[in-house]
């Protein structure tokens, strides 16, 4: 499985190739999601593979297939969009290109190790790993402002990781009473977690959650993530948004396994859900005042990160791969047809942007269909998790938070509505520099359309099969 | 309250890291960073012939090499190249940093019995090692060179590193070294950065580099 | 008998040794920068001379100005009576007055007469270098208490005797010892925080202050000043050979060659520092001085874990 990323990272050392390079690797990653899907198809249906300290569980199987329709999709676009952006005259070489799906590879590769990790030691190295590969890759551009964002990126994680590797070094403290050494392996943790010291682990916790939860971006440790998610090309912006988000996610996950085995559940539902809560309504409140498209985005993923917070805290693993699931889907269509339109019309400012129906119906459809999406509306599979959301955060008790979460959702469908609305039918300000291509809004649609299908699909049996997928190598 | 070797040494790392905080020469802070990460590598030799672990004194050897001498090399001839010999920057003052730096200590003193094992020997030294990752965090907060930035880094990947060895049984090797291997390429891919920030806005002085707003 | 030895050999110290001192100081510092330079007991023959020339005074001085330096030279003379900066051994019963926090404010009050002294002239480089004394003494008075406070919590008395009568955490002596060194440093107007040997008066702390006087008041405030380095140079001796457990239990003879041995090898040291070192610029000054402050409050913290 980790063949074909690799395959396209090596690919990428030889410069001579740059001309079909980009193709090379839309079609590798096609491959891969059929070959995903038959490799995680046991943990479908119940059973559990392990390679060593990697296994393939239910959250495993479900994360590394969004990440590979996730990758398949950026690097399908970026397969249209890069070279016709070298094409235009961005003076970058052969060298950059090719270095670009090399890290890329490197990167996917990564994404793959951090869901599929029974080791919190190798989590941690995965999770960094993923910082340190995605890093250059945002300064693809090479530009002050992306200079900038990178940096803040690689310093804020930076240091966020280095907490949680202290967190998981106080995990391994936590286990000074066992009698036949100490484990870092998660079946062993679970199995073994009421023998651990409860004020280690509780410390352990806090510290991989402020760690992990910078990664993720949870407020007020998300600083980074506008810049980043902003700055970088449309293909990195989706990878960053609808998968390495949900890579820190899942390591938060996989560590609260840990401290509800042992008896600390109310220490991670009194963490997470008021964190998530908080994360909701800040980003929605900061999403009403963008006038930089890519920007929006960003926010509204640090808003659906605090809602999959608010999944993990009570509990809900099945909400948590679902609402993953369709966050991704659509923000990485977002982020791509964002590409395109800054392609075009050469800026992401938002108020230079318009009427984007009356140049090219087709991107128009598109993104109306996207926006509607994203702001959590029907029937995209969107409204369907974060409904579900709402009413398993009612019923476990989390009132407060789901009325915080209630008004955040509702600013921010305003919000998206009125930035998204102005693109898709307002004036025209700038006029467009090139003619938008249909093709470029093909993957988008089709991620659209699974969308659809998500939100149409989602019933009591398809929840049953979640939840057990969800609680699959816990027990 | 009786110190044993370790706890000593621990206690040397965090005045050295102190100390750390009241200096403005990127070289002489590099020197710091080689000092700190010497004493650590002695701290694992020691602890490795009292406990008979062979490993602890490979794990003692790499880390030498690389955070000792690798990093700070890179270091050090990114500083020459820039050109940033002489002092830096600071947005909060040698002085004040100093204090601050000399409290966090205390704090990171007085909550050991939140953070040490019980059973282990060694208690002062998961204070010391939380007075590092305070320190580091305050020399990363502070400071306006790009380059000081990424030594405070080091300097908290030192606490924990210091921590792990004092407090756990058994860290796996594997990971340890990983762990290592990971901080070498971060500072490598931090160094490149430094030397596009450098060209890009001719300094490398990150409180001026505030484009991006909300 | 063996008291009346202590108390005579003390005396003794106290006449011969503060002049002794500062020529040593000088003659080291010739032989670092290459120079023959003047006889070690040319202070004695400057002092002699002082005595015997006239004295100008302003006319706009009063009586603070006449008064200082006769302050000056009493109080310190009191101090260097009382403590033990030369390794006597003095019973605490001799002088209950011995606590460290008299002691230090004694030499603050003369320190502030002289600055007064320097104000009262009306000249302009008075009222310059009196302000950045004030300066200097708001840094270094905090680390002096906190750091022999240290010694006092581990002793567990604050009479300066009973101190260096008892044993010491070696680590905290010589914390101490060294943050009493650089505070030395600074109190004395020594490198880095002020050149003794400036002629330039805008790079002045001390000399500033003292520009003005001539004559016999001259050669009291020299005076003064040679027992303010005995006393402030002894001290951190004392200090770090008490890191040294069997200092306590050396006889008395001794005991004071050992701590005289002391205040030599670190007044040699000072001046090596003057010829090595550059004089701060001003600003830098705080920093400096903080590193001496944060080596008291390491102690501090030693000496209160030691005590819990």
């Amino acid at each position: 499985m980790a063949l074909l990323p690799f395959l396209m990272a090596i690919l990428g050392l030889a410069p001579r190739s740059a001309r079909r390079l980009p193709w090379i690797a839309a079609v590798l990653l096609l491959v891969q999601i059929p070959l995903v899907v038959w490799i995680c198809l046991p943990a479908f249906l119940g059973s559990i593979i392990s390679y060593g300290p990697f296994s393939i569980d239910g959250m495993g199987a479900a994360f590394t297939i969004i990440t590979t329709l996730v990758a398949a999709a950026a690097m399908f676009q970026a397969a249209l969009l890069l070279p016709a952006e070298r094409a235009e005259g961005h003076a970058i070489t052969d060298k950059r290109f090719c270095l670009f799906y090399t890290l890329s590879g490197l990167f996917i590769l990564a994404m793959y190790a951090v869901p599929l990790a029974r080791h919190i030691g190798y989590l941690w190295i995965a999770v960094e790993a993923t910082t340190l590969m995605s890093a250059p890759l945002i300064n693809y551009h090479h530009g002050k402002d992306s200079l900038e964002a990178t940096w803040k990126y690689l310093l804020l994680c930076s240091v966020g990781i280095a907490f949680a590797l202290f967190g998981t070094v106080l995990i391994l403290a936590a286990q000074h009473s066992f009698t036949n050494g100490e484990t870092m392996r998660l079946d062993d943790l679970i199995a073994r977690a009421r023998e651990m010291d409860p004020r280690l682990l509780r410390l352990g916790f806090i510290f991989c959650l402020l760690g992990y939860g910078t990664k993720a971006g949870i407020f007020p440790l998300h600083n980074w993530l506008p810049d980043a998610h902003s700055e970088s090309p449309s293909p990195v912006s989706a990878m960053l948004s609808g998968a390495l988000l949900n890579c820190a996610l899942v390591a938060i996950w996989r560590l609260s396994q840990v401290v509800i085995a042992a008896g600390q559940g109310n220490l991670v539902r009194q963490l997470l859900v008021p964190a998530g809560a908080i994360t909701v309504i800040a980003a929605s409140l900061m999403l009403v005042r963008q006038h930089d498209l890519k920007r929006m985005l960003a926010y509204s993923s640090v808003e659906h990160v605090g809602l999959l917070t608010i999944a993990i805290g009570i509990g809900s693993g099945q909400l948590f791969i679902l609402h993953a699931f369709n966050h991704s889907i659509v923000k990485v269509a977002l982020f791509l047809m964002a590409g395109g339109i800054m392609h075009v019309y050469g800026t992401k400012d938002l108020s230079k942007l318009g009427s984007v129906l009356k140049k090219s119906p087709v991107w128009g459809l598109v993104l109306a269909a996207a926006g509607f999406a994203i702001a959590g509306s029907p029937p995209f599979g969107t409204f369907i998790s974060e409904w579900l959301l709402l009413r398993n955060a009612f019923d476990s008790g989390a009132i407060t938070a789901t009325i915080i979460m209630v008004i955040g959702l509702t600013v921010t469908f305003i919000a998206i509505a009125t930035h998204i609305g102005r693109l898709v039918f307002g004036n025209e300000r700038n006029p467009a520099r090139t003619l938008p291509v249909s093709s470029w809004a093909y993957a988008p649609a089709l991620l659209l359309g699974v969308s659809l299908l998500a939100g149409l699909a989602v019933s009591p049996p398809v929840m049953r099969a979640l939840t057990i997928l969800a609680n699959l190598g816990v027990k | 309250m009786n110190l044993s070797q370790i706890d000593l040494l621990a206690a040397v790392i965090a005045v050295l890291a102190v100390w750390m905080c009241g200096v403005t020469r990127v070289k002489t802070q590099v020197w710091g960073l080689v000092l700190q990460t010497t004493v650590l590598s002695g701290i694992s030799v020691m602890l490795s012939l009292a406990g008979a672990r062979i490993e602890l004194i490979i794990l003692a050897f790499v880390v030498f090499m690389i955070k000792a001498v690798a990093i700070p090399f890179f270091l050090y001839r990114a500083a020459k190249r820039i050109s940033i010999v002489q002092d830096k920057g600071v947005s909060i003052g040698p002085t004040l940093s100093l204090m601050i730096g000399c409290g966090l200590l205390f704090i990171g003193y007085f909550l050991t019995p939140a953070f040490a094992v019980s059973s282990m020997m060694n208690q002062v030294s998961a204070g010391m090692s939380l007075a590092l990752i305070f320190i580091g965090m305050l020399l990363m907060i502070t400071r306006r060179l790009a380059l000081s930035q990424v030594i405070g880094f080091l300097t908290m990947e030192n606490g924990i590193f210091l921590y792990s060895l004092t407090q756990t049984h058994h860290m796996p090797i594997l990971v340890e070294m990983g762990i290592v291997f990971e901080v070498l390429i971060g500072v490598l891919i931090a160094g490149v950065f430094i030397f596009r920030i450098n060209r890009s806005f001719e300094h490398i002085d990150v409180t001026d580099m505030r484009r991006l707003r909300h | 008998m063996r008291m009346l030895l202590i108390m005579i050999i003390h005396l003794i110290n106290l006449l011969v040794l503060p002049l002794f001192l500062v020529g040593v100081i000088r003659k080291v510092k010739a032989l670092m920068q290459n120079r023959i330079g003047a006889p070690i007991l040319q202070p004695f023959y400057d002092l002699a001379k002082m005595f015997r020339k006239a004295e100008t005074v302003s006319k706009t001085a009063s009586w603070v100005f006449l008064w200082a330096p006769r302050i000056g030279v009493a109080v310190s003379a009191v101090v260097a009576v009382l403590v033990p900066w030369d390794g006597a051994l003095l019973p605490s019963g001799w002088a209950p007055a011995t606590n460290f926090l008299l002691v230090l404010y004694l030499l603050a009050l003369s320190k502030f007469f002289t600055m007064l002294a320097a104000i009262d002239t009306g000249s302009a480089f008075g009222g310059l270098g009196a302000s950045r004394e004030a300066t200097i003494s708001m840094l270094v008075e905090p680390t002096l208490v906190i750091g022999i406070g240290a010694l006092a919590l581990g002793a567990g008395n604050t009479n300066l005797l009973t101190i260096y009568a008892g044993q010491a955490n070696p680590f905290v002596a010589i914390l101490v010892g060294a943050a009493l060194l650089l505070t030395a440093l600074a109190e004395l107007s020594r490198m880095p925080v002020d050149d003794p040997t400036t002629h330039l008066e805008l790079t002045m702390v001390h000399e500033a202050m003292i520009l003005e006087y001539s004559g016999r008041s001259l050669a009291v405030i020299e005076y003064a000043s040679a027992l303010r380095t005995c006393i402030f140079l002894g001290l951190a001796a004392q200090t770090l050979l008490h890191a040294w457990p069997a200092y306590q239990d050396l006889p008395i003879l001794s005991r004071y060659a050992v701590g005289i041995a002391g205040v030599v090898a670190l007044g040699s040291a000072v001046a090596v520092a003057e010829g090595v070192l550059v004089k701060l610029r001003w600003r830098s000054v705080p920093n400096f001085l903080a590193f001496a402050a944060v080596m008291g409050l390491l102690a501090a913290l030693i000496a209160v874990a030691q005590v819990r």
